[in-house]
């Protein structure tokens, strides 16, 4: 089959690799109807996240049709179509019975990897690296989906793929961190990054019931997506001091939950920047916190960091003073799709959300180094790419 | 009972009598080696040598006593020591009952054998792990184990010897967790390494491999308890050819100046799926 590989940093293919089998009982074969590349995707492309090995297939975010289930898998059948979650859950666990999926304690085979980095080990992840299981992705024709008796959502509604794919990760991660902001009624929340997850964020927090959603960002599509869909407003990260005019805009309180939908790879402006984009590129420090710092800094006393955007290692200048003195409290993690998969879907059909908004591109499988390459560099006004096989 | 006193002149000796011998031997010599030359390295080498050679024969080391280590008297909290655990999101009398029925006491003294699902052994690299295993316990471990007690539900404890004179003592308990949060398995023992020199040399340095090796096999458990899987990615497709094997199809070899990517990881060994059926324990307890 087709697949989509990484093979170094700025560097994917899409190769001829050999068709994907069952390997355990609670497996299923997914043939991919269709796929996405996650903004989560491009800290691989780039190589911010370690344990990437030349020739891993690439793509947490894909749906298709069941073409293959193990014997212990009876709740799907040959035939059905599916939107598969991007982290695998066993069900079974103690964080798999509290709803906490990403956490599973089985799904990872390569636990002691991330035991050494962290403790203890999340969920394994389709397509993301060795340290989250070593799974191969699903930007291929085809993808084994362990543990398919939990994780994949039928879909048998007459919505098109892409009313539903992003069911998959992005929906569910946007829902998730404005769910962790505990909204109440007029609160304003901040969201940093107006990219498909801070856009469902965005989305969310006006589901949630808040009473101002401040957009923040410096790509004026985005922006422009931001406002056409909401009644949002907006803040140009490089024309204004974002920490004071979120100040001025909540007559001095500060937004009462900021949302950090953009991880380990921020930009910024100003010299804090520049000193996260130094350090990082002599690997002194893995992650750049450039927006966090700015949320911790903006954000209402007693207030909510809720952050989906990824992180992977180290920070350095971590204002933890601010943070405690504040009484912030932070809440984060890799979504637990599962949890949210049936009630989004259920939106999706009443016509609340048509999370197909954010897609700009839609391109065949084997243009996916051209889409990678578009989707970094934020040309021909990227924001979401979905592919065919 | 034992005279307390004549207890505590025993416990003293640390050192079990193979490697006083070895300990003697190979100090006195390196201690000669020493005297024979006139400089500061050697002197070092001598007073190195002179410390083998006293502790040969006097069975007392100072060094095993920081550590904590006894290969003289081999006692559950003696020895090299191992203690590694695991909750398992389950009743104390499933987590037992599984236990013995897949008989796991046996399984994880067994030399470590290549299976799928053995993630953490690819990482490391399945050669360099077994060879590892080899010098430790020695070439044809095979664990001969014996059960010293066992009571349902809480506890196996358990004594056990190699061909190679390696030896092993310890117990796994099971208690509950608090909160309903299911079983908390322990496995704690002591071992003294196979006896050679490479032996002693390998647990001295080597002790953490050894925990991490008891870890996994928790975790094996844990999973297979939980999930009836083994959760892997042996098997599934890479852009990554397989390593070489005799026989390769040379219609496979890619074009000249192409970039190969090979995988390093071989399964050369039965797959999960067929344990524990290929994979019969070396011991069956009142069999």
């Amino acid at each position: 089959m087709k697949a989509v590989c990484w093979c170094g940093v700025n560097d994917v293919r899409v190769e001829r690799v050999p068709d994907p089998e069952l390997l355990d009982p609670r497996d299923a074969i997914i043939k991919v109807s269709l796929t996405a590349i996650c903004g989560s995707d491009l800290h691989l492309y780039n190589g911010f996240i370690p344990t990437m090995r030349e020739g891993d297939i690439l793509g947490h975010e894909f749906m298709g049709e069941v073409v293959e289930v193990g014997s212990d898998v009876d709740n799907l059948q040959i035939g059905d179509r599916v939107v598969v979650p991007f982290a695998i859950a066993c069900g079974s666990c103690y964080f798999c019975e509290e709803q906490l999926y990403s956490l599973c304690d089985n799904s990872n085979p390569k636990a002691w990897m991330a035991e050494k980095l962290y403790g203890q080990a999340p969920a394994g992840i389709f397509g993301y690296s060795h340290l989250m299981g070593g799974y191969a992705g699903g930007q291929a024709e085809y993808v084994r989906v362990p543990f398919a008796d939990v994780g994949p959502l039928k879909v048998d509604t007459g919505l098109s793929d892409e009313q539903v794919l992003f069911l998959s990760d992005i929906f569910p991660t946007g829902y998730m961190a404005a769910e962790a902001c505990a909204i109440k009624p007029g609160d304003t929340i901040a969201v940093w990054g107006c990219g498909p997850v801070g856009l469902m964020a965005i989305k969310s927090a006006f589901m949630l019931g808040a009473e101002r959603v401040i957009a923040i960002d410096r790509v004026p599509e985005r922006l422009q997506l931001a406002q056409l869909n909401d009644r949002v407003e907006l803040v140009h990260f490089d024309k204004e001091d974002v920490v004071e005019v979120l100040k001025e805009m909540t007559a001095g309180r500060g937004p009462d939950a900021c949302i950090e939908a953009v991880g380990m790879e921020a930009h910024g402006t100003g010299l804090d920047w520049a000193y996260d984009r130094a350090k990082q590129a002599v690997r002194m420090q893995t992650d750049r916190p450039t927006v966090l710092r700015h949320a911790i800094q903006a954000c209402r006393k007693g207030g909510v960091i809720s952050v989906p955007g990824v992180f992977g290692g180290v920070v350095d200048k971590f204002p933890l003073g601010a943070a405690f003195n504040k009484g912030l409290t932070f809440r984060m993690g890799q979504t637990h799709v599962q949890r949210y998969m049936r009630p989004l879907l259920e939106r999706i059909e009443q016509g609340e959300i048509d999370p197909s908004f954010i897609i700009t591109h839609r391109l065949p499988l084997d243009d996916a180094p051209h889409a990678y390459e578009i989707f970094e560099e934020k040309q021909d006004g990227c924001i979401k790419v979905v592919m065919q096989p | 009972m034992a005279n307390p006193i004549v207890k505590q002149k025993e416990a003293s000796v640390n050192v079990s009598r193979g490697e006083r011998w070895v300990s003697l031997a190979a100090g006195s010599a390196l201690a000669l080696l020493g005297l024979t030359r006139r400089s500061p390295a050697g002197a070092l080498l001598a007073a190195s040598g002179g410390y083998l050679a006293v502790r040969g024969l006097s069975g007392r080391c100072a060094i095993y006593q920081m550590a904590g280590a006894n290969t003289d008297h081999l006692e559950d909290n003696t020895g090299f020591a191992v203690e590694k655990s695991v909750t398992v999101n389950e009743p104390v009398e499933a987590a037992y009952a599984f236990w013995e029925e897949f008989d796991y006491l046996a399984r994880s003294l067994k030399q470590v054998k290549p299976s799928a699902g053995d993630e953490w052994e690819s990482g490391l690299g399945r050669r360099a792990l077994s060879r590892f295993n080899q010098l430790l316990f020695g070439p044809k471990p095979g664990w001969e184990v014996e059960v010293l007690d066992r009571r349902e539900n809480e506890r196996i404890r358990w004594r056990a010897h190699t061909d190679a004179g390696a030896e092993s003592q310890g117990a796994v308990t099971f208690q509950e967790a608090p909160g309903g949060r299911g079983t908390e398995v322990k496995i704690r023992f002591a071992y003294k390494p196979a006896r050679s020199i490479l032996g002693y040399t390998a647990a001295a340095l080597g002790n953490e491999i050894v925990a991490q090796q008891v870890k996994e096999e928790l975790r094996r458990y844990k999973r297979i308890l939980e999930t009836g899987v083994l959760p892997s990615i042996e098997g599934q497709p890479s852009a990554r050819r397989p390593a070489p094997v005799e026989e390769q199809d040379e219609g496979a070899e890619p074009a000249a100046g192409e970039k190969q990517l090979v995988d390093e990881d071989v399964v050369t060994e039965a797959s999960w799926e067929s344990f524990p059926a290929s994979d019969p324990p070396g011991w069956r307890d009142g069999e």
